[in-house]
């Protein structure tokens, strides 16, 4: 049976699309089957975040509404053979499909699958509530913001209070370059703050930023660090990346100094 | 893990404080005014060597309110018996 873990956040905007892409490639990249689940409704991006989006035939609606059956709308990455999406077109936030409609629709396949992962809406309304109860595992996806982890604390509550086995954070866009100026926000502060263990960090990134549905290349710091996280889910144990790390000595200063001056 | 846990700004403890508040349900006021009265009602009875530690958590729909007092004397009055 599948692991279901759903990517969430109170905040919008802070990555959960990008690294439920991401993760899901590198998940795959090791051998992994792997299943990735638009369950954003309204802002359905999974498909153009892994470039196929021109490829969607049947969707998640249709699988629900009963027009087609769950695998014919999987499509199939371009990367990676393991890795299979299933996007959510047509289907609108307030759509009357419940979490049960879309953990049944999932039953049929959980057993292809070692890892579905669930792409959730921003905030605490139904769709998020929907996303977080199809999946048994959570990831809070978190950014330096005060708002992003001032909403992060109400949505880890919310889980808590919900069936979930494991819920931990991943602080995603870390600015290693403000960390050591005594600026960001440090993992471990976060931790501590939002009583809650941290799943892993990913450097704020050009070469995410500038993916377009491409792969993301091997030498970048964000693969590096996602990588680790993947470690993680997989062994539960591992070390977390150390944005800071490029920031440090002599050239570190230099590139600190530079990327301050943006 | 490399991390170092950053000395905490005064935007950060901020924001602490705002959390803190959220968890409860409470005014930003509420517990600056509850940790004031607390102080001042011990006060009463012992000379106090340092702050009160308050803590105060939410479980499902129940507060747990925790008061740990350190005092120099307990100070020594009767009580009136009329
Ligand atoms: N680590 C990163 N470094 C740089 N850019 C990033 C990083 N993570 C995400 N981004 C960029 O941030 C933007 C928002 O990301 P994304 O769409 O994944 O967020 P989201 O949480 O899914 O948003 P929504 O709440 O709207 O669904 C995208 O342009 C993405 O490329
Ligand atoms: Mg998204």
């Amino acid at each position: 049976m599948a692991r279901k873990i759903v990517f969430t956040s109170g905040k919008g905007g802070v990555g959960k699309t990008t690294l439920v892409s991401q993760i899901g490639r590198k998940l795959a990249s090791l051998n992994n089957r792997v299943l990735l689940v638009d369950a954003d409704f309204s802002l359905n991006n999974l498909d153009l975040a892994l470039g196929v989006e021109n490829f969607v035939v049947y969707d998640l609606f249709d699988v629900l509404s009963g027009n087609c059956r769950i695998r014919q709308a999987f499509i199939k990455d371009k990367y990676e053979k393991n890795l299979y999406i299933l996007p959510s077109d047509k289907l609108s936030a307030n759509s009357s499909f419940s979490a049960q409609n879309i953990k049944t629709a999932l039953l049929g396949v959980s057993k292809l699958f070692d890892f579905i992962l669930i792409d959730s809406p921003a905030g605490i309304d139904n769709g998020f509530k929907r996303a977080v109860l199809c999946a048994d595992e959570a990831v809070v996806v978190i950014n330096s913001s005060f708002e992003s982890l001032r909403d992060a604390d109400k949505v880890i509550n919310i889980i808590k209070s919900y069936d979930i086995d494991k819920v931990s954070l991943i602080l995603n866009r870390a600015r290693g370059d403000l960390m050591m100026s005594g600026y960001g926000v440090s993992a471990e502060n976060v931790k501590d703050l939002l009583k809650c263990s941290l799943l892993g960090v990913v450097p704020d990134s050009d070469a995410l930023l500038t993916l377009d549905g491409k792969k993301l290349s091997r030498l970048s710091s964000a693969d590096k660090a996602i990588s680790m996280i993947c470690n993680k889910i997989l062994t539960g144990r591992g070390d977390i990346y150390d944005p800071t790390l490029k920031y440090k000595g002599f050239f570190g200063s230099i590139k600190r100094s530079l990327r301050k001056s943006n | 893990m490399a991390f170092r846990k950053n000395k905490k700004s005064e935007e950060f403890l901020r924001l602490e404080n705002l959390i803190e508040k959220d968890r409860l349900g409470t005014t930003c006021d509420f517990s600056t005014l509850f940790k004031i009265d607390i102080e001042n009602l011990f006060s009463e009875y012992c000379e106090l060597s340092d702050k009160p530690i308050i803590s105060l958590t939410r479980e499902k729909d129940t507060f747990i309110i925790s008061v740990t007092v350190k005092a120099n004397r307990i100070k020594t009055f009767a009580v009136s018996k009329n």
